[in-house]
């Protein structure tokens, strides 16, 4: 694989994490300090989980935007079982069942009939998010007080908050799975080239739907730890937050079309984005150049990345 | 690796009466044919003569209309290249099914990894990796790196070697080869047409569609030679660059008929 190239991406990403450091340091005093690196690590945990699995999806050739809409139907479903007396353990498995069912869908009509994936889960983001506002009848559903339930979102382990060491996991077993595993090397081939993978015997349907499916199952378990740290599960949470994902990934080295990418190039891109938006927060930048600037970040990256690539690659 | 315990010689494969249809379009009309260890036949013939179709019923991308496909004598469905890869029968598509960006080892294995024990199919590269250089070195093939790089980064020729080289790995009764040296210039050929002949003298039955006849009368065994979808001639000796082009033709072909040997005027 890519060795070289991916290497050339993280280091860069690295680089422009420590500028961005420095960078806030020097106008706020408050910037890399434990509490605030914490609360950095607690803000990005979401999206960094389902991060960690769109960059499967993404190197697979493949593309799910349900997973915004995903997290509010998993967070709901989770509350939902809470409320008829679920211990949390059935609440966990009643959000990522949710998510499942989600990624089934994408997969019968991405894999299954052939519909685009981007038409597809553009469509299916609408059909969802519509489903959480009519399940929920638009308004929160609690999930305070059930035994530990609370903990999983707003709870701590060894001084640090619990979503971030779940990322943590998140990621580290993604990349195990991708660099280790045959069934993320056949992700490598079937997102580099479907139709040699075909011919290769590889098991092309079933590796992309099992794709989908991870990806609403792990959706709908960052749905799940955001409603235990609201307190609630509830239709409008994660709207757009699709697009701040796959920004991480792309800035991560990803490539959009598949065959190329990284875990530590997603974690980088997710670090970076969450503390660029964290540093501007505490310098007291508006959030209108907040998204300016997150902006400006990806469209350099990809420029970069596109110009060095044309010059290494023959012909 | 696989070798093949087959007598030279022996019809491994087999096709009988073998027939496609698309719609009204008579692909391939009946056309019985034999493939024997050790030995590359070639299949020659002009566009559209069903030299494609015919290979493709023999290693399962196409099921035969009618007819029926043998392999060690007994009758099989071939109803994927998967089932035929099943039987030890290998495709070499054209550059087509290598994974552009993974590497040379990761190619070789692709779709048949192997891996540790476990539940977890995890990928063992080292006893990959091992078996990947003692192929590529026995069947003399030399590229610049085996792990590390992107075969899309590789030349045209390096990759079909890749190609023939996977098939020969796995391949324990015959490989099919569809045009291989289609898009390589004359070295590079060469290389895969030596390729081919190894391969062959290992015992496995191997079948080169081709255009360029001066390949086929150096490499051939036996030519079958197609037209308008049926076997016109089968040559064992005497196999000349302008006997096959009066062949493939048509002009000229009753003295074939008249010499007596294995040939038919479909």
């Amino acid at each position: 694989m890519d060795r070289l190239l991916l290497h050339a991406n993280e280091i860069g990403l690295g680089l422009a994490l420590v500028a961005v450091m420095v960078i806030f340091q020097t106008k706020s005093e408050f910037f890399l300090t434990e509490d605030n690196a914490l609360n950095v690590g607690r803000a990005v945990s979401y999206t960094g989980i389902v991060a960690a699995v769109a960059t499967l999806v993404l190197i697979a050739g493949e593309l799910d935007l349900t997973v915004g809409a995903t997290l509010a139907v998993g967070g709901i479903a989770a509350a939902k079982a809470l409320n008829i007396g679920a211990s949390p353990i059935i609440a966990i498995l009643a959000g990522m069942a949710a998510g499942a069912v989600i990624g089934l869908f994408n997969a019968a009509l991405i894999v299954g009939i052939g519909v685009n994936a981007l038409i597809a889960t553009i469509g299916m983001t609408f059909v969802w998010r519509g489903v959480a506002f009519i399940w929920t009848d638009g308004g929160p559903v609690s999930t305070f007080g059930v035994s530990w339930f609370d903990e999983i979102g707003a709870g701590q382990v060894l001084g640090a908050p619990t979503p971030m060491w779940l990322m943590f996991v998140v990621f580290v077993l993604g990349g195990f799975v991708l660099s280790t595993t045959k069934f993320g090397s056949h992700i490598y081939a079937i997102g580099g080239s479907r139709d040699a993978a075909r011919l290769a015997g590889l098991p092309v349907w079933r590796v992309r739907s099992a794709v989908y499916i991870l990806s609403g199952m792990i959706a709908g378990l960052a749905g799940v730890i955001l409603a235990s740290s609201n307190g609630s599960g509830s239709a409008p949470v994660g709207i757009g937050v699709e697009l701040t994902i796959i920004a991480a990934v792309i800035l991560g080295g990803t490539a959009l079309f598949g065959g190329r990418g990284s875990m530590i190039g997603t974690f980088l891109g997710v670090l970076f984005l969450g503390a660029l938006a964290n540093g501007m927060n505490l310098v007291g930048l508006a959030a209108y150049w907040q998204q300016f600037v997150t902006g400006v970040a990806l469209v350099f990256a990809v420029t970069v990345d596109e110009i060095w690539r044309r010059r290494i690659t023959p012909q | 690796m696989k070798t093949s315990t087959l007598e030279r010689g022996a019809v491994v494969v087999e096709g009988l009466g073998l027939r496609r249809t698309y719609g009204s379009i008579v692909a391939v009309d009946g056309v019985d044919i034999s493939l024997r260890a050790g030995e590359i036949t070639a299949i020659v013939g002009d566009n559209g003569a069903g030299k494609s179709t015919l290979v493709k019923m023999l290693c399962g991308a196409v099921t035969p209309t009618s007819g029926e496909v043998r392999v060690d004598g007994e009758r099989v469905v071939l109803r994927s290249p998967l089932a035929a890869r099943e039987l030890g029968i290998e495709t070499v598509f054209q550059d087509l099914a290598l994974a552009p960006n993974r590497d040379v080892v990761e190619n070789l294995f692709l779709g048949r990894e192997r891996c540790k024990r476990g539940p977890l199919f995890i990928l063992d590269r080292p006893a990959m990796r091992r078996s990947a250089h003692e192929q590529l070195a026995s069947l003399a093939i030399n590229l610049p790196r085996m792990t590390g790089i992107p075969i899309g980064q590789m030349s045209g020729g390096q990759r079909q070697a890749v190609s023939v080289a996977r098939a020969a790995f796995w391949a324990s009764r015959a490989m099919f080869m569809d045009e291989p040296t289609a898009a390589l210039g004359v070295r590079e050929s060469t290389n895969v047409l030596r390729l081919a002949r190894s391969i062959a003298d290992r015992g496995l039955a191997v079948v080169l569609i081709s255009h360029i006849l001066p390949h086929v009368t150096e490499l051939a065994d036996r030519v079958i030679v197609m037209r308008h979808g049926k076997k016109v001639a089968e040559l064992t000796d005497e196999i000349s660059s302008e006997r096959l082009v009066s062949l493939i033709v048509g002009v000229d072909a009753h003295a074939v008929v008249d010499e007596g040997n294995t040939s038919r005027l479909g």
